[in-house]
């Protein structure tokens, strides 16, 4: 079994980082003073993984839209009751989540933390689906979608994703549809599961109050070796243009919401995580409460404290964001776009950009301070292709010049759409 | 907890542990929640979140914070019983972490005390722009409740439960009252609030309070005060008519809130075993009407209860399919039968009381929560940790939570459904 320490020169925390003989990735950060722990067990699989195939298959194969996110449903049933049944007997409080390219099972446990290990090991690892209980969650799901059908910040989203993408499934929402899901069957799950939850593909994240040792003897225990396994997810076809540069739906909402959104160049994995740490940074130095575009944006009325700038991005995705409530997004958007053109000619500011680089700096140490952040840094790092500390070092190591290439190099108007949910016209 | 009195009706607690990275200093203003005085009220914290005399510009403050690693500075509106709370926070990092050795969290204490002290003003009265601005943002939040259907119907039936009590009141209260605001009422009302507000002052983190105290302390020396007692109303818990409200709205997916008001709910004792009860009830994922409502029946995608100790009130809230909505209501009401007869198990009681204690435990492992949990405890007054609660709630009895459902009546029934097609 192969263990490194992973350490911060700079403040100091550290965790470890083990290679287990069944091929698992096992991330510990063990946390003084801390009453709960937090397990993360997740497998690098999500929505967007809708076309795939093994080494040892022949052909790709196309499941359903919505499948990871069913499955993640799913496997919470097995022959001798649900998941929730049994962490009710440790206290622990229990969750999944389903994003765009991941699925983790999780819990937050301060007393009884080895049975509620046991309960997460081994459900995640027992598949159970027959064709009753998937007709059952095609009920439940199919709620869960008329709830994000109504849900006007989900649609004004996934509208932005829908006028940017033209194939890539990150357009598609993550529950899919009820059509879609109809499509589900018990034999599609088993397909996707001994693909993606194969151990090498997945991880065992956790922080706070817990024993290294309980984690290895629990692991040595349930967990059976999984043959090596390489995914091929295919190639999207995705070309560099966007689809189209405004969309509209109309939803009762009190003030119109929307995203103005751009499509970045997208590279690796490793450059796509780089890319999206100095991009918040980026993006806080442009529009940032600090900017002296927020501060006009807001005198004026067109924004208020709601707007806010985010990056979004993945294995081969990017995409910078700035959303908002104003009564007039077009001027938001005309005006965004005049400032960008004029800092990329201009240059970027240093005291604004020494400002923003200690702020970024201060955020990323603070958010260390809670078992739930840790464990899920160090997940996604690793499914990322670096170390959770290294985004510190991405931050403190930034220079002015290379955010002025980043800024010259991105937020491209061709590259650029508006999505606007606003209430019906009576 | 270290509480200490600052000045009559001026308090600070401090809360101190080594763990974290970072400090929490909040300071809440509290007031009795009125319908004539809630609007100027609320675009309180938010107005004076704009400046101060020092930073008079919004922008130069947001650069300041900045400059504090990063500080977040939150203005919010809270209500909890008959109080409205005007609530000023500041998070930042611990000096131990900052680059330059720079005192970060007194550095904090001094700014929050700045703009709660020595707002920015223009001939004597907040900026007629600001003023404009906050309004807007005031109305744009009040009517962003309508985007949260799940909230929004809460809120409905929190209003319809508590007619004509101050807890009826909508804690940032109504666009007209926001519509009407000028510089010259929410001045008046800020001058109000710093003389008669009873003031909480709380820090949460690993640096050191007493430090952060003796800020406060020499800020607040020369504030003029009105002494008068903080008075808390009652909340009125009877139950007449039960009153059934339908209102119509644009959505797919029905939401049906069930209000029900605690009778006679006037220890700890009964309190805690109310919680136990509600948790029972509809508060975990194994509870009565998660298991039976939504997996056996597949009716809704959520289903839940939850209760409020401060008001004695209970709210069961689940989206349904609109043609549902009958089959919903009787189950969530037969599962409330249960709990009155005790049919539950001694398993599920037990595993319910893991439940509770698990989440007190996990309190102390975040600033927000360490803040909220004793925000909460100085409403009841009380001042109880969550290890002191975990002691508490472990001693109700399956009888004690028996007691406490046949003590909790139906008041209020809401349905949020469709709208018919023209």
């Amino acid at each position: 079994m192969e263990k490194k320490i992973i350490k911060s020169a700079r403040i100091g925390d550290e965790y470890l980082e083990i290679k287990h003989p069944t091929g698992l990735t096992i991330l510990l950060c063990p946390m003084k003073g801390y009453n709960s722990a937090y397990a993360l067990f997740g497998t690098n699989y999500g929505s967007v993984d809708c076309c795939f195939k093994t080494d040892k298959e022949e052909a790709f194969v196309t499941v359903p839209e919505g499948i990871a996110h069913f499955l993640e449903h799913k496997l919470f049933e097995s022959e001798d009751g649900d998941a929730f049944s049994k962490y009710a007997k440790t206290g622990a409080s229990a969750n999944a989540y389903t994003s765009f390219d991941k699925t983790c099972y999780l819990f937050s446990a301060a007393e009884n933390f080895e049975a509620s290990l046991e309960i997460l090991l081994n459900f995640v690892t027992s598949p159970y689906f027959t064709e009753e209980t998937v007709q059952k969650e095609q009920g439940i799901i199919g709620q869960e979608i008329s709830m994000y059908d109504d849900d006007p910040q989900w649609r004004v989203y996934f509208n932005l994703l829908g006028a940017l993408y033209h194939n890539h499934p990150v357009r598609v929402d993550i529950a899919g549809t009820k059509a879609s899901i109809a499509k589900i069957d018990a034999k599609l799950l088993y397909r996707c599961y001994n693909t993606f939850y194969n151990l090498n593909n997945m991880v065992l994240s956790i922080a706070g109050n817990f024993e290294v040792d309980t984690v290895l003897e629990l692991a040595d225990k349930i967990l059976k070796p999984a043959e090596p396994i390489t995914i091929d997810r295919g190639e999207v076809k995705e070309p560099d243009s966007i689809v189209k540069s405004e969309v509209v739906q109309n939803l009762p909402v009190a003030a119109p919401l929307f995203y103005l959104g751009f499509k970045e160049k997208a590279g690796d994995v490793v450059y796509n995580t780089k890319a999206q740490v100095l991009y918040e940074l980026l993006l806080e130095i442009v529009a940032g409460e600090t900017s002296p575009i927020y501060r006009k944006l807001y005198d004026e009325g067109l924004i208020n404290a709601v707007f806010a700038s985010e990056v979004m991005g993945g294995r081969d995705y990017i995409v910078n964001f700035f959303a908002g409530e104003s009564r007039d997004p077009h001027a938001v958007k005309e005006q965004l776009l005049g400032y960008i053109a004029q800092l990329k000619r201009d240059g970027i500011d240093p005291a604004a950009f020494g400002r923003c680089k200690k702020a970024a700096y201060g955020r990323q140490v603070r958010s260390l301070n809670n078992v739930e952040s840790v464990a899920s840094l160090m997940l996604l790092s690793h499914f990322s292709g670096i170390q959770s500390y290294d985004v510190l070092d991405f931050i403190a190591d930034c220079t002015l010049e290379q955010m002025n290439e980043l800024l010259r190099s991105s937020l491209d108007p061709q590259k650029c759409a508006l999505s606007i949910v606003e209430a019906a016209e009576e | 907890m270290i509480r200490q009195k600052l000045y009559e009706n001026i308090y600070f607690s401090g809360i101190t542990d080594p763990k974290f990275k970072s400090n929490r200093i909040s300071v809440n203003l509290m007031m009795p929640l009125r319908e004539d005085t809630v609007s100027s009220q609320a675009i309180l914290p938010f107005l004076m979140r704009k400046g101060s005399k020092k930073l008079p510009d919004f922008t130069l403050l947001n650069q300041r914070l900045a400059e504090l690693y990063g500080a977040s500075l939150d203005a919010d509106v809270k209500k909890s019983g008959s109080c409205q709370i005007l609530n000023l926070s500041i998070q930042s990092l611990d000096d131990r972490f900052s680059i330059g050795g720079e005192a970060v969290a007194s550095e904090c204490a001094k700014l929050l005390c700045d703009l709660t002290l020595e707002p920015h003003f223009e001939n004597g009265q907040f900026p007629q722009k600001d003023l404009e601005l906050e309004k807007q943002f005031l109305i744009d939040t009040i009517e962003a409740e309508i985007n949260e259907k799940r909230i929004y119907a809460l809120n409905r039936c929190t209003s319809i439960l508590c007619e004509g009590q101050p807890f009826g009141i909508g804690k940032y209260g109504t666009v007209e009252g926001a519509q009407a605001l000028t510089a010259q009422m929410c001045t008046d009302a800020y001058r109000q609030v710093i003389k008669t507000a009873r003031i909480e002052i709380l820090f949460i983190g690993s640096g050191d309070s007493g430090a952060v105290m003796e800020v406060f302390r020499s800020a607040f020396a020369d504030v003029q005060r009105e002494d008068r007692p903080f008075e808390v109303q009652k909340p009125d818990t009877s139950v007449k008519n039960l009153k059934q409200v339908t209102e119509p709205m644009e959505v797919t997916q029905g939401k049906l809130v069930l209000g029900f008001k605690g009778q006679e709910m006037d220890s700890q004792e009964k309190q805690n075993a109310a919680q136990v009860m509600c948790a029972l009830y509809g508060g975990t994922p194994f509870s009565r009407l998660f298991l039976n409502v939504r997996e056996k029946l597949s009716l809704c995608y959520y289903c839940a209860a939850r209760y409020d100790k401060v008001n004695s009130l209970m709210l069961v809230d689940s989206g349904v399919e609109i043609e549902n909505e009958q089959k919903a209501r009787e189950a969530i009401l037969e599962q409330f039968e249960v709990m009155k007869r005790g049919d539950f198990t001694e398993e599920e009681l037990q595993n319910t009381f893991l439940s509770l204690i698990n989440a007190l435990r996990t309190v102390e492992d975040s600033l927000g929560g360490l803040e909220n949990w004793y925000l909460t405890q100085i409403m009841l007054g009380t001042s109880c940790s969550p290890a002191e609660q975990i002691e508490r709630v472990s001693k109700v009895t399956r009888q004690d939570v028996i007691d406490a459902a046949n003590h909790m009546l139906l008041d209020t029934v809401y349905f949020l459904t469709a709208k018919e097609e023209a």
